[in-house]
């Protein structure tokens, strides 16, 4: 190891904090004159301060929802917790929701990154991953790969009993042994998983063997305003705007906001216009900073 | 406690634990109060237009929830978030790397014209941002996450320590090692030599 390689690693970080004296401050000047790497450091040290840039509130916000709409629901943290679980699927269901409105403005679609990086839940919960004090690598979700989702697919009536679905599943079969066994969160769940991972016949399966057995749980009631979004996303209006309006009746205020949003869309798609500004209005009326706001106020001057 | 900072990482550390807990309304405050400093450290280390930017962004942050029930309180929830994405960061590097991929490579025009006051000192500074870059692909990969939070996040000898759990003198190994490769770097780069002033 030569001199130059004894880098005042301690000087340096002074030097930063402005804290150096004028002994260290001569010591550490006969070193950077003489050492080429230590100069690259202490320049790329400021230049990487001063390339540091304000972020903007709905660039916090989309990227947090988004992250919250990705997070597997069956964390090690979360398990064996069933009202906190419930409970974060609601955040969870909020977020994609919100990230849904702004992704559909754009793509009409999913959000490519939940629907790439969300793992889809497995049915019951996995076993708790192992701890490591490695946590990136032991948390990091493998992405997984899913085609972007085809509009106007056909979805199987909700209420009545379907037959399987009739179109080629890629992938594993999803359909396991524990279907007949499955409660009301362990059937949202699965149809939530089913739905982010473009699945939306088996998606429907699910939401409808929930909503048939468990019509009262708090799960069945997301389910009205989850369901009507997908619904509305694959092109069956009408079945949205049912599921949507049965939401909006039960007066749960977890995604009311969305669930009006979405309702507004629903209404424009079938060309009732008069319905479609009250239900704009309504939604300003009673969130006045929506995030669909500049949206609702767009449409209701073009409906004048 | 008067100090603001303090205060700041004290109400943060409440948050992560009741967020390792599962309370969902701590993990959203959580991710809200940290996510521009997780942004701009994303930014930073992989260029600020970078197409994978807003997808290391959200790896991060759910690594960071699911690491939460390990995090001891060691060092503040800001540099425990920081250093997950330094670990986020080298790894979507590495990856690209490995696809070949060198779109992240070239020096970004938007960058150079508003980091700096002339032209030159911006073409300087983001040669030397993309050199830290680029080595974090080379580096071993502990070098490389040191590496990354000491340069391009301006974490000082013990903050590094206290973030990546290991010794002191362990973090100062791994600088030192980290440098002997940004020695033969720039050895072999002779422009970016002249940037620095001279040879030596």
């Amino acid at each position: 190891m030569s001199a130059l390689d004894l880098h005042p690693e301690e000087l340096l970080d002074k030097a930063a904090a402005g804290s150096l004296s004028d002994s260290e401050r001569v010591w550490l000047d006969q070193h950077l004159a003489q050492c080429s790497v230590c100069r690259f450091e202490q320049a790329a040290r400021a230049d990487f301060a001063a390339a540091a840039a304000p972020v903007a509130d709905v660039q916090v916000d989309d990227l947090v929802a988004r992250a919250l709409a990705g997070m597997p629901t069956a964390a090690p943290a979360f398990t064996g917790r069933r009202s906190g679980s419930l409970r974060f699927v609601a955040a969870a269901a909020v977020a994609m929701f919100a990230v849904g409105s702004f992704a559909a403005v754009f793509t009409g679609a999913l959000p490519r990154f939940i629907e790439k990086l969300v793992t889809p839940v497995a049915v019951p919960a996995p076993a708790p991953t192992p701890v490591s004090s490695r946590p990136v690598q032991q948390v990091a979700p493998k992405p997984v790969e899913v085609e972007e989702v085809t509009p106007a697919e056909p979805i199987p009536d909700p209420v009545e009993p379907a037959p399987a679905p009739a179109r080629a599943v890629v992938g594993p079969k999803r359909v396991g042994p524990h279907r007949a066994a499955l409660d009301a969160a362990g059937l949202f769940q699965a149809g939530n998983a089913a739905r982010i991972r473009g699945d939306r016949a088996e998606a429907a399966l699910r939401y409808g063997e929930l909503l048939r057995q468990f019509s009262s749980s708090d799960e069945a009631r997301l389910t009205h305003a989850m369901f009507g979004r997908m619904l509305l996303d694959s092109g069956d209006v009408r079945g949205a705007l049912a599921q949507l309006d049965a939401y909006l009746e039960l007066g749960d205020p977890t995604l009311r906001e969305e669930a009006m949003s979405a309702r507004a869309r629903a209404l424009a798609l079938l060309g009732r216009t008069g319905e479609e500004a009250a239900a704009w209005r309504a939604l300003l009326e009673q969130y006045p900073d929506s995030v669909h706001a500049e949206r609702a106020a767009a449409r209701l001057r073009e409906l004048r | 406690m008067s100090d603001p900072t303090a205060r700041k990482s004290a109400g943060l550390l409440e948050l992560a634990e009741r967020a390792a807990r599962g309370d969902t309304a701590a993990t959203g405050a959580l991710l809200k109060a940290l996510a521009p400093q997780m942004i701009r450290t994303v930014h930073a280390l992989l260029g600020p237009t970078h197409a994978d930017a807003d997808d290391v962004v959200q790896q991060a942050m759910i690594a960071l929830v699911q690491a939460l029930p390990q995090f001891r309180g060691e060092c503040s929830p800001q540099h425990y978030a920081s250093r997950i994405v330094a670990r986020m960061v080298v790894s979507n590097k590495r990856r690209s790397n490995f696809r070949n991929d060198r779109r992240d490579d070239e020096t970004d025009v938007d960058a150079v014209q508003s980091g700096a006051t002339s032209q030159h000192d911006a073409f300087a500074a983001e040669r030397r941002r993309e050199l830290v870059r680029e080595l974090m692909t080379h580096l071993p990969e502990e070098q490389a996450e040191t590496f990354a939070m000491r340069v391009g996040l301006g974490f000082s000898l013990p903050e590094v320590a206290a973030a990546t759990g290991v010794p002191l003198n362990t973090v100062r190994s791994r600088v030192r090692l980290a440098k002997e490769a940004l020695r033969k770097r720039i050895d072999a780069d002779p422009a970016m030599l002249e940037m620095l002033g001279g040879d030596a």
